[in-house]
């Protein structure tokens, strides 16, 4: 026996449960899908860059330099006569990769060395000393002193992104790792007699993935913007390499001339950035039972 | 018994609930977590609402102060009286005024109503510069008698300690000192003991019944222990997943239980006083879980656990009605109450 | 269902258990120096046979779970002597330890903390049986059976833990901590987190467990009607000591120590009106690091004479293996 207020309410929840899974699952991670959809179309974009572009991103065509959009350059030419939407495109496979190897590097040491921290007392107190060592040291000046001392590439530049997280990731794992150490299934399993090794790689490691992977999101993409930077700077990828940070440096001296040089990439950049960060807030809501479903 | 029949009470209920529903909405569904409750409390009265967890009880003290979040918890429809004044159609700033000054509530964890960061004498000074108007002198003057009435040993110089620097026991008098700062007519103990060691328990409850003897506090006490409200309480609700099941004098309760449930419950709890000679009692099991409160009831909610139950039980819902008429306030929601009151029901 | 009563150990075979003067101290330190440690577990010894439950009684903050998990070196003892089936464990290495969890296992508080929330119900029961080497065929049948055993339903198999009630929680711990046919089993407070009607439900299946596979149980709770319904002797803890043990009826039924009657005149009790006869304890736990001089008890207790600060009483034996450590029991 229901009151009329309930039964209204029951009758609209039972629409709801009617309606396909995927369109239940949408409304109740609206955040969560608006982000993959945005990502899925860029990664789809970079992953097809070569049949959709219309140019060779690094053709370079001095007669047609600075040109407005137009049929043959849908998003017009840079300095160089480089179709802008050509490198645009092969700029996005440059910014994608670098996200994510920066998230993947700096998630696996962090594990590595943030769970080891969480165990053993000594080797804590060594770390933990190191990790404010490195925390100490300024992101730029770091990559700046690593591309002058190393020859610049994606790889080098992937490195010296991801040094600078990797203490925040060894700081997150070991603090999970001290409070999943003292949970009583970690002393349910010694009861049970499993050997020290397999309580990590049972018990430990995968309650410990979840905000990991909410945090290597927000890594994802603050290391899109820091490779932009770095590249803007000169101090990036090699000039050659059409990512969206070198082509918004080259922008910079004709930008009265041509503005969509900078711009386009921009957008792009501020795209991908969005759409990793909404799939970080999604997951993390998604995964965070703490947070309230509301209807 | 010398309890008055309720038609010639003299007495008006203080805080009077009637026929409450809350339910929490979700998109997975509702949940009926009360469902059609009602009870009254008297002036200086203690009453009990016992039942498991999931059962409502806590719920039905929130709602009393309108502490329960807007969404997902919603009232869909009874009402709740406080010396007449309809609550859930009261406004926020109406519910601010009532709130730790004419109803107060007590809960099982002292640190969610203490602050850390504050003295105890600023905080109980506090509500009573906030409620009283008192001057701040005279207010600090208060909180340290407060102390003394709960306890609380040197209370001039305790004023001046943070929480973290109390024991629990003595926290759970904080907050009662809190709590009782403004005289409120009515205090509400949500399981104020199931924390506490039984020597802490059994000193807090002391409390709780000379504070009503000497301040004439109206109590409604939550707990899931039925040995508590034995000793403690003037009359008891059973709760039973958002319903209530059984209503009657204490005594009455615990010496003719009507209810099925009830009645599983006494039968499930080992006893002390079983002497040691007389062989071993295996404990009655309530077989199955709570049902889920998504569904609408059809029947009633605890037929698929009763080993009373007849076919009408699964179809119809019973009516809470007095269990004979030599005992018009005994209630109980079940067909077969009469049966149990006269000792008919296995 | 009626059990074999236990009421007197048979003197000639020897305990399955048997503790002596088992310790457990905390160092504590503030910033400038080493203040004295927490004593947890401050010499205790008892003895259980196979087939016996014993009940360790008190409140919180008396070492009786500290107690309890230093049996399964949990906890590593600081000094003391455990002797399971005439070996001294509390000396071996962890290594020659290993053998031993066989025998021993525990059932924690918590049934939802205590299983890790990202593992599959059977493969929660089946850890124990893959750490000793059991093959999964074998295992997974044995696993079954368990979940039978228990009275889960083999459905539950593929659950998570968050898919169960809380005492279908702690059938699946019972289950796990039967998976290698242990002697002993250790429940640290294993129903106080779950409601009466389901307390009941685990009671009478640990009790069936023990009937049908001879096990021993160290009880460890703070109601203390459970224990009495359980228990073939009690123990009764105040600060790390055992202050009065003997078997449940005498205990309950002559109390002899002042802080037993305290503690039992404290629980309410349907039906009897005898709230005239409560003793009410005065204050609080003092600290475990700082422990009252002589009978850690004197500070609370209404028979205190001086004394009770000056001697530390033994547990003494006063007939029928009741022990009490008063100076005027």
């Amino acid at each position: 026996m229901d009151t009329p207020m309930i039964s209204r309410l029951e009758q609209r929840i039972e629409r709801l449960r009617q309606q396909p899974r995927a369109i239940r699952f949408a409304a109740r991670n609206p955040v969560l899908v608006a982000g993959s959809l945005l990502l899925l179309g860029i990664l789809l974009l970079a992953l097809f860059a070569p049949w959709i572009a219309s140019h060779d991103p690094t053709e370079m065509n001095v007669i047609e330099r600075l040109k407005p959009p137009s049929a043959e350059f849908l998003l017009g030419t840079d300095a160089l006569g480089r179709d802008i939407f050509s490198r645009t495109l092969y700029g996005a496979r440059v910014s994608l990769l670098v996200g994510v190897s920066v998230a993947l590097l700096s998630a696996l040491i962090g594990i590595f060395v943030g769970t080891v921290a969480g165990f053993n007392r000594l080797a804590d107190k060594l770390i933990m000393r190191v990790m404010d060592g490195m925390m100490a040291i300024p992101g730029i000046l770091l990559a700046v002193a690593l591309m002058t001392l190393i020859h610049a590439s994606i790889s080098t530049v992937v490195i010296a992104i991801a040094l600078p997280e990797i203490p925040r990731v060894v700081r997150l794992v070991r603090s999970l790792v001290l409070t999943i150490r003292e949970q009583p299934y970690i002393q349910a399993a010694q009861a049970m007699g499993t050997r020290f090794p397999l309580v990590l790689i049972r018990h430990v490691i995968p309650n410990l993935l979840t905000p990991l992977i909410v945090q290597a999101s927000f890594i994802w993409a603050s290391a899109m913007i820091f490779e932009a930077y770095l590249s803007f700077l000169g101090a990036g990828t090699p000039p050659e390499v059409p990512s969206w940070g070198n082509m918004m440096a080259e922008g910079r001296s004709v930008v009265q001339l041509a503005f969509g040089i900078i711009l386009y990439p921009g957008i792009f950049l501020g795209l991908t950035v969005l759409a990793v960060n909404l799939v970080g807030d999604g997951l993390r809501d998604l995964l965070d039972p703490r947070i309230a479903r509301k209807l | 018994m010398t309890t008055p029949h309720p038609d010639q009470s003299p007495v008006a209920p203080i805080l009077a609930v009637e026929d409450l529903c809350i339910a929490f909405v979700s998109r997975d569904g509702i949940v009926r977590a009360v469902d059609g409750v009602s009870w009254q409390l008297r002036p200086a009265e203690m009453l009990g609402i016992v039942g498991e967890s999931g059962c409502g009880k806590s719920v039905t003290a929130m709602s009393v102060l309108k502490l329960l979040p807007g969404p997902p918890a919603m009232y869909s429809s009874g009402s709740i009286r406080f010396r007449g004044e309809e609550l859930l159609t009261a406004s926020e700033a109406r519910m601010r005024q009532l709130r730790g000054n004419a109803i107060s509530m007590i809960f099982q964890d002292p640190m969610t109503s203490l602050n850390p960061v504050l003295t105890i004498g600023e905080q109980i000074a506090e509500v009573l510069i906030l409620h009283q108007n008192l001057s701040k002198r005279a207010a600090w003057n208060r909180a340290g008698e407060m102390l003394d009435l709960v306890g609380i040993p040197d209370p001039r110089q305790r004023l001046r300690d943070y929480p973290h620097q109390f024991s629990g026991g003595m926290r759970q008098r904080a907050m009662i000192s809190l709590a009782l700062a403004c005289n409120p007519a009515v205090l509400i103990a949500d399981e104020p003991t199931t924390a506490l060691d039984v020597t802490i328990q059994a000193q807090i409850m002391e409390l709780l019944a000379r504070l009503r003897r000497e301040m004439g506090t109206a109590i409604v006490l939550i707990t899931h222990d039925l040995g508590v409200v034995a000793e403690c309480c003037d009359r008891v609700v059973v709760m039973y997943a958002g319903n209530k099941v059984e209503e009657a004098d204490v005594s009455a309760l615990f010496s003719r239980p009507c209810h099925p449930y009830t009645r599983g419950l006494l039968a499930a709890m080992p006893g002390l006083d079983v002497a040691a000679d007389a062989g071993h009692r295996r404990l009655a099991e309530i077989p199955g879980m709570l049902p889920s409160l998504k569904q609408a009831a059809v029947g009633c909610r605890f037929a698929p656990r009763c080993a009373a139950a007849q076919e009408r039980c699964h179809g119809t819902i019973p009516e809470l009605a007095p269990v004979a008429r030599e005992a018009p306030d005994h209630l109980a929601a079940c067909f077969r109450a009469g049966e149990a009151y006269r000792g008919e029901l296995a | 269902m009626n059990r074999p009563a236990i009421t007197a150990l048979p003197t000639t075979t020897p305990p399955l258990l048997d503790v002596r003067n088992l310790v457990k101290h905390y160092p504590t330190r503030t910033f400038w120096r080493d203040s004295p440690p927490v004593k947890a577990v401050d010499g205790v010894s008892f003895s259980l046979a196979e087939g016996e439950t014993l009940g360790l009684v008190g409140e919180s903050g008396c070492g009786k779970s500290t107690a309890a998990k230093t049996l399964l070196r949990l906890i590593e003892p600081t000094s003391g002597e455990i002797f399971f089936a005439g070996t001294d464990i509390a000396k071996l290495s962890p290594h020659s330890f290993r053998p031993y969890r066989r025998e021993m296992q525990i059932v924690f508080q918590d049934p939802y903390a205590s299983l890790n929330p990202r593992m599959r119900a059977r493969d929660i029961v089946a850890e124990p049986l893959r750490n000793f080497g059991w093959d999964n065929r074998h295992g997974g049948e044995r696993v079954a059976d368990l979940f039978h055993r228990v009275g889960l339903n083999p459905d539950a198999l593929r659950k998570y833990p968050h898919e169960f009630s809380g005492g279908q929680r702690q059938r699946l711990g019972i289950a796990r901590a039967l998976a290698l046919n242990p002697k002993l089993i250790v429940c640290d407070e294993p129903v106080s987190a779950l409601d009466v009607s389901i307390q009941a439900q685990v009671i009478n299946l640990l009790e069936d467990l023990q009937a049908d596979l001879g096990l021993s149980y160290i009880f460890v709770a703070h109601d203390l009607a459970v224990v009495r319904h359980i228990s073939h002797r009690v123990a009764v803890m105040y600060l790390g000591r055992i202050v009065e043990i003997g078997t449940a009826g005498a205990i309950y039924g002559d109390p002899k120590h002042p802080y037993t009657r305290a503690l039992l005149s404290a629980v309410p009790k349907i039906g009897t009106n005898r709230r005239s006869e409560r003793i009410l304890l005065k204050g609080d736990l003092p600290s475990p690091a700082n422990p009252p001089s002589g009978c850690t008890f004197r500070t609370r207790c209404q028979q205190a004479r001086p004394e009770c600060a000056e001697r530390s009483p033994q547990l003494t034996d006063n007939g029928a293996q009741h022990l009490v450590s008063c100076h005027f029991a």
